[in-house]
């Protein structure tokens, strides 16, 4: 039983990181469509699309739900023949639709193709009951009438679908034979199966090929699209490491320089820089994103249009990423090159404050150390500061270092008590005996998710199996709300957790630290350990599961919101399989309920009577 | 920093005296002596490139990375522990902060090659001078760690209360006087004892 403040808790993080309308398939709502990246349309938005297509998948489920209650009841023969004709060519029409969704690079589609693979057994099965009932064989025998007295009106509806292609009007003749298609089937839907076959075979070829001729067409059409809008959103990498640069020169000789049109210090710059990075980040994410929209493999379709696989992008951004962190650096040592020793102080602890609160969030292990030589010459410019500061770094460095370590071995204590996350969802999302989820069966390294099953079906499992379940996340950092902290994504998971309550240990790690709001830290290590903790950086947080979400790889990438930055550090993007592959591949979120927390320097067991709070 | 003689290295002699004590043969004897000539050519190899190259305070400690562990802290966790080296230091703000007073199993310059059992204690003291820290109990926090990568015993719940017995000539004696360690590897606390011999850096 949920209780109401979890649920409340979930449907606020739910909130709080959902950017569109659509909040994808989760564990209070298995059934909603996956979101989509909607940055290519063809012939009607993507949006409509997507909401057009749930509504009949919705309409298909129900038929489907009402032909099969009134077969298990013994009614086969009673079952209304509209309504296993308009479920016929419904779930027709969903394929269609899925397909047209795959074709935009949505995982949606994927997914609606999986919906309907269990809806078409027993669907089937009632048809079958229904057709062998003295009403089915009178609704075939009025279903043969119709097409012997249509199969005239359907030789010239193929040929005009024909000629249509043969014009070069390949959308058209794709909707004609469509129609034609579906107008057939709701009548041979009442037939034996060999009969079927043999209709069917009139125009199977033609429609095969007017098919593939379009879909090549719609699919060519949506990679132009989205070349358009992924180089509209490219980020300009050089010219920020140029800006870089040149901030770093003009602070060598200037204690102020123009950036972003404004005059901004030193430690103004640094800050900007970081703003900037962030910024491009996203928009590189979304870049790689729409690029994998491109060259996801549909079938046969659109193959020959896709561009090749190429990694030098991830390659060009890593390299941007080695010389940004670099930059920063570099604008520190610029001002110790240039400022005198009445400055040194304040642009000291200026600086301090500005890089302390991102060192967890930039993945450079070498930063910090660079970033404190550099802050050590420029403390060096005034020879108390440089005592002051070098007596803190022997008051406090060992310190933290041992804290560091001991926290970690507590917290690693406290993590072999459950699963890590993403553990948990391959032990439990492995595809099994009438299950078909997230990974193989017999894949020993899983890792990657993806749609084996379709989204409802595996939350269905799912929902059941972790709800409720003890398990633990890393990398967390605080969001702006101060609400909620966000894991970052590992191996294709990630959390949000509730801001847990450690003013406690922060204090407690302020007073060791001699910290006062008067007596800043004086190390980058000790403003940093106190800092991450103040903005919800945290190491890894254990709780127990209260939601569960489902997202396309490739299409939460392709747009991804602007709440979504602190998704992954700034640094190299992480490494990923072909984008020919990746069309089903998922994102899996869970909203966590904490019971502990660990910070780089300090542990809390929230479920403590009295935490102990060091 | 204190001065420190660097004629005859402490360190060779131990394995001198080891040697004899063990009854060794003359091949081995022969085999020591090299040994004992290799360290004292280490040292004053060190000292040289030091003082050549950088400060006087420098050379020092690179003569005392040398010369093995000083001094020495007794502990009783779970199982007695004798962990070889202590050095003591007490460090002043200059901007109104709190005195911090740390004693550790190793020297600055062995962060990087830790030796084990590592050992560091730390407490926040009122006092800037050894002379007043005398005979005082301060609260402390005390961090063990028998083995690399091994678990680490430490004040989770509370500080040690550890009894500065004696400071003289700058060499600092302490006790703990009570207190529990909490064990990373049981999740459980143990009582601890222990005394503390070192020298003031």
């Amino acid at each position: 039983m949920k209780s109401s403040s979890s649920v409340l808790l979930a449907m606020a993080a739910a909130a709080c990181l959902t950017a569109s309308a659509l909040a994808g398939p989760s564990h209070r709502d298995i059934d909603a469509a996956m979101d989509v990246h909607n940055q290519a349309h063809y012939q009607v938005e993507t949006k409509e699309l997507l909401a057009n297509t749930q509504k009949l998948y919705e309409n298909c489920f129900e038929a489907v739900g009402q032909l099969v209650g009134g077969a298990s009841r013994g009614a086969g023969d009673r079952l209304p023949p509209k309504l296993v004709s308009s479920t016929r060519v419904g779930l027709e029409v969903l394929s269609r639709q899925a397909t047209e969704l795959q074709l935009h690079g949505e995982t949606a589609g994927i997914d609606y193709m999986l919906r309907i693979l269990p809806l078409e057994p027993p669907f089937g099965k009632a048809v079958e009951q229904f057709n062998a009932s003295a009403n089915g064989m009178a609704q075939a025998q009025r279903a043969r009438m119709a097409l012997q007295s249509t199969a005239a009106a359907r030789n010239v509806a193929l040929q005009k679908a024909q000629q249509l292609a043969q014009q070069g009007k390949l959308q058209e003749a794709f909707d004609a034979i469509n129609k034609l298609w579906d107008e057939t089937i709701a009548l041979t839907v009442f037939l034996p199966l060999p009969e079927q076959q043999r209709i069917h075979d009139t125009m199977a070829s033609q429609r095969a090929e007017i098919i593939a001729n379009r879909n090549n067409l719609a699919r060519a059409d949506i990679i132009a699209k989205l070349e358009t809008v992924s180089m509209a959103q490219a980020p300009n990498d050089k010219a920020l490491l140029a800006e870089l640069q040149s901030a770093a020169d003009g602070l060598r000789t200037n204690a102020m320089v123009e950036l972003g049109g404004q005059q901004r210090t030193g430690p103004q710059a640094v800050s900007y820089f970081l703003d900037e990075w962030r910024k491009n980040q996203m928009l590189a994410l979304r870049h790689r994103g729409i690029m994998w929209a491109q060259r996801v493999k549909i079938g046969r379709t659109g193959a020959s249009q896709a561009p090749p696989e190429d990694e030098s992008f991830e390659l060009a951004y890593q390299e941007f990423c080695g010389k940004m962190s670099t930059g920063l650096v570099s604008l520190i040592e610029a001002e110790a090159a240039r400022a005198a020793a009445a400055e040194a102080p304040t642009l000291y602890r200026q600086h301090l404050d500005t890089l302390a609160p991102a060192l967890s969030r930039i993945d450079d292990p070498t930063l910090a150390d660079r970033a404190t030589a550099a802050l050590d010459q420029l403390a060096a410019k005034d020879a108390n500061l440089a005592a002051e500061v070098q007596a803190y770094h022997q008051a406090t460095d060992e310190f933290l270092r041992w804290r560091e370590r001991a926290y970690g071995a507590v917290a690693a204590a406290y993590e072999k008590a459950s699963p890590a996350f993403e553990a948990l969802v391959v032990e439990q999302g492995k595809s099994g005996e009438g299950f078909s989820g997230m990974f193989e069966f017999k894949d020993p390294v899983a890792r990657e998710a993806r749609l084996i099953g379709s989204a409802p079906e595996i939350l269905n499992v799912l929902t059941k199996r972790v709800l409720e379940q003890p398990t633990w996340i890393r990398n967390l950092s605080g969001l702006p709300n101060k609400k909620f902290c966000l894991a970052r994504l590992h191996d294709r998971t990630f959390a949000t957790a509730a801001w847990p309550d450690v003013t406690t240990a922060i204090g407690d790690m302020k007073l060791q630290l001699s910290v006062t709001e008067q007596l800043p830290p004086l190390t980058l290590a000790a403003t940093a350990a106190v800092q991450s903790a103040d903005i919800g950086d945290f190491a890894a947080v254990g709780g127990t599961i209260k939601g569960l979400y489902l997202d396309g790889l490739v299409s939460r990438f392709a747009a991804l919101p602007d709440n979504y930055s602190l998704l992954l550090p700034l640094g190299p993007m992480p490494r990923e399989l072909p984008a020919a592959q990746l069309l089903n591949h998922l994102m899996i979120r869970s909203d966590l309920q904490p019971m502990w927390v660990h910070h780089r320097y300090f542990f809390v067991d929230l479920s403590a009577p009295a935490a102990p709070a060091n | 920093m204190g001065n420190l003689c660097v004629g005859w290295p402490q360190g060779a002699g131990a394995v001198l005296l080891l040697a004899l004590l063990a009854g060794c043969g003359k091949e081995d004897m022969a085999n020591l002596t090299n040994s004992v000539t290799d360290a004292a050519s280490q040292v004053k190899q060190s000292v040289a490139e030091a003082t050549t190259s950088q400060p006087v305070t420098d050379a020092t400690a690179a003569a005392k990375a040398v010369l093995g562990p000083a001094g020495s802290m007794d502990l009783t966790l779970d199982a007695p522990l004798k962990v070889n080296g202590c050095y003591v230091q007490l460090i002043a703000s200059p901007a109104g902060r709190s005195t911090v007073l740390q004693l550790k199993s190793y020297r600055d310059s062995e962060k990087a090659k830790e030796p084990f059992p590592s050992v560091f204690v730390r407490a926040l003291v009122p006092t800037g001078t050894p002379a007043e820290l005398n005979g005082q109990t301060v609260s402390a926090d005390l961090f063990v760690m028998k083995e690399k990568d091994g678990p680490v015993w430490f004040t989770r719940a509370a500080p040690v209360k550890l009894k500065i017995t004696s400071i003289v000539d700058k060499q600092v004696s302490a006790a703990i006087e009570s207190g529990e360690l909490f064990n990373t590897a049981t999740l459980a606390t143990v009582p601890v004892q222990g005394t503390f011999s070192g020298e003031l850096q």
